[in-house]
């Protein structure tokens, strides 16, 4: 059992869905922390090891240029970190068949403005669990409200369209493939469940879907790796997606 | 009302898998009278059911009385003299499949003799007559918010596998995965087959998308895929546009998906495979809120409808909507003329060229 200090109230849902692992805890050390992912959680997440945290939770990371820049992992001082992304479900990613090559990879995303990097951001993430590897930008524009990018990974190329949506409460959402003999479609929303979709010759396989809320997945995660005395790679494949999201805001909003 | 006679020149699959049997779907307007192949002499498997006349080359064909109606159905690179033979005999319709040019002054030329001719006229980008774009067109034209994206996604296996549901002729040609590879490495193949296939294949598209996207820009990258396919990048009036196409030896049914958004909607156009018909496309909105809307199929595809077309424009006197023709021609050709010359580019900066 392992204290937990969560300000956020789906995180506390989450400890009374982990009653044998996780009990809600006020004192940092030695516990997990969960930290909000507005503006700065970088440096809150920081100021948490430096507490005494034995690991952390980021709920909802934003994409922050001095948040990337800043990055130096060492500053966590080899404390995992389970990011909580929206549309990125590591347990559904961890599943994704990457057995046949792909001939293309292509992402849809549309978010309102306050949401927009986060969501292209997941996006990339997800060509890039498809890619087998981190992608490259090789090309880049900006349309009216619309951007349309290439991209490459381990060899497959890639192309990326994202667009702003008008009304500030409307829903993110994304779509990626990897088109090839297999095809595999990934469609997530805010709010709804991700559905992973494989055709092949035989027919259509949908992958379960998954009921856990992805509050305690990041919780569960964080509690395993501090329990397992292991490593997390959210942080360093964050910022990896985080680079090219940032990519695509400065071209649309130079 | 006596059925219009037509008079197909080619023998390819796309005759014998695709426009006999729709023909055979509206059979009390339109019916086969000639084929005409090219010497291969599969022309006559195809006129046979029908009791159609047969012959090589396009003279018999074009001096056949019974011949209403002409349908090019030959190799791209025939198509506008194809087309400007018939209106030279005197023809009161030609169905050109597309495109109808490879080049500018090739469409130019087309469309000004059937503008003069008063030749009506039809291009077969199916996906345009198909009656779900209307539907989709409608919500895109009557809602809230300009268009922003628009992703064309194309993914094919061997048409054998629909050719095969839809007619008995053997195919002309063998399926993708009995053909050589293009030799990618080198600039000038990879620049010619892009052309090739937006021209061949995209262009099933880029009609509606000029409905959204009117004015061209610029192509942003250009790169084919393998085994055969393409990558596009482009902006065209303000949108932000990827083409996506590629034809596998194997694998899943074909998927044939226009994504469009709006600064409010998602809009999907799902296609179903070439060659069979199984109805219109499907139509899916999701809105701002999350909702998703799935308007039904309906029965009739645009194959059928662009048939239909012809037959309207001989028996109503349809007007035949010749500048858009022509501009729906000179997007394709922008749009292919500007990838091949995007995937010189990217060779060249690569140092390859």
């Amino acid at each position: 059992m392992i204290g937990v200090r969560a300000p956020l109230a789906s995180y506390r849902v989450a400890i009374t869905e982990l009653p044998e692992r996780a009990r809600s805890a006020n004192d940092p050390r030695g516990s997990i922390v969960v930290v909000g992912g507005g503006t700065g959680w970088f440096a809150r997440a920081v100021s948490a090891v430096e507490a005494g945290a034995a690991g952390l939770v980021v709920a909802d990371p934003a994409v922050e240029v001095s948040g990337i820049s800043g990055f130096a992992e060492s500053d966590l001082r080899g404390v995992p970190v389970a990011l909580d992304r929206e549309l990125l479900r590591p347990d559904v990613a961890a599943e994704i068949s990457r057995e046949q090559p792909a001939s293309v990879l292509t992402a849809t995303c549309a978010a309102p403005a306050a949401a927009f990097d986060r969501t292209i951001c997941d996006a990339v993430g997800w060509l890039r669990v498809l890619a087998g590897g981190p992608l490259q930008v090789t090309a880049l524009q900006a349309g009216d409200g619309g951007l349309i990018m290439a991209v490459e990974g381990r060899g497959c190329p890639g192309g990326v369209l994202a667009r702003v949506l008008v009304e500030p409460t409307a829903v993110p959402r994304l779509r990626v493939s990897a088109i090839g003999a297999v095809r595999s479609e990934v469609s997530a929303a805010a709010a709804a469940a991700t559905v992973v979709r494989m055709d092949d010759e035989r027919g259509t396989l949908i992958a379960p879907a998954r009921f856990e809320t992805r509050q305690r997945l990041a919780l569960r995660r964080a509690i395993a790796a501090v329990t397992n005395g292991t490593m997390l790679d959210d942080l360093h494949e964050f910022a990896i997606d985080a680079e090219i999201a940032l990519a695509g805001r400065r071209a649309l909003s130079p | 009302m006596t059925p219009r006679g037509v008079g197909i020149i080619g023998a390819g699959p796309g005759v014998s898998a695709l426009h006999a049997p729709t023909l055979g779907r509206l059979a009390g307007r339109l019916r086969i009278v000639h084929v005409a192949d090219a010497g291969s002499g599969r022309g006559a498997a195809i006129a046979a059911p029908s009791g159609a006349r047969h012959s090589t080359g396009v003279g018999e064909l074009l001096a056949d009385p019974a011949v209403e109606v002409v349908a090019v159905c030959s190799p791209p690179e025939f198509h506008a003299g194809q087309v400007l033979a018939a209106i030279e005999a005197g023809k009161r319709a030609v169905f050109c499949e597309k495109p109808l040019a490879l080049t500018a002054e090739d469409a130019r030329a087309v469309v000004d003799a059937c503008r003069v001719s008063g030749t009506a006229l039809v291009v077969g980008t199916n996906h345009v007559f198909d009656p779900a774009w209307a539907r989709a067109k409608h919500h895109l034209v009557g809602n809230r918010g300009r268009v922003q994206t628009w992703s064309a996604t194309i993914a094919l296996p061997p048409n054998g596998r629909y050719h095969d549901l839809v007619t008995e002729v053997a195919p002309a040609s063998p399926p993708p995965a009995g053909r050589p590879a293009p030799d990618w490495s080198d600039p000038r193949v990879a620049a010619a087959v892009v052309r090739q296939l937006v021209l061949g294949l995209g262009i099933h598209d880029l009609p509606a998308l000029r409905d959204v996207a009117p004015v061209f820009e610029q192509v942003v990258f250009a790169q084919p895929l393998v085994p055969i396919g393409y990558l596009i990048g482009l902006v065209a009036g303000g949108v932000a546009i990827q083409l996506t196409a590629v034809m596998l030896p194997r694998g899943a049914d074909a998927l044939w998906r226009l994504s469009i958004g709006t600064g409010f909607d998602d809009v999907d156009v799902e296609f179903p495979p070439a060659f069979v018909h199984a109805g219109s496309a499907t139509v899916t909105v999701r809105t701002s809120d999350g909702t998703i809307t799935r308007y039904p199929a309906t029965p009739e595809d645009g194959y059928v409808e662009e048939w239909r077309a012809i037959a309207d424009a001989l028996d109503h006197g349809q007007p035949a909507e010749y500048g858009e023709l022509l501009d729906d021609a000179l997007f394709a050709i922008q749009i292919a003329d500007a990838a091949a010359e995007a995937v010189l580019a990217a060779a060249a900066r690569k140092g390859t060229s």
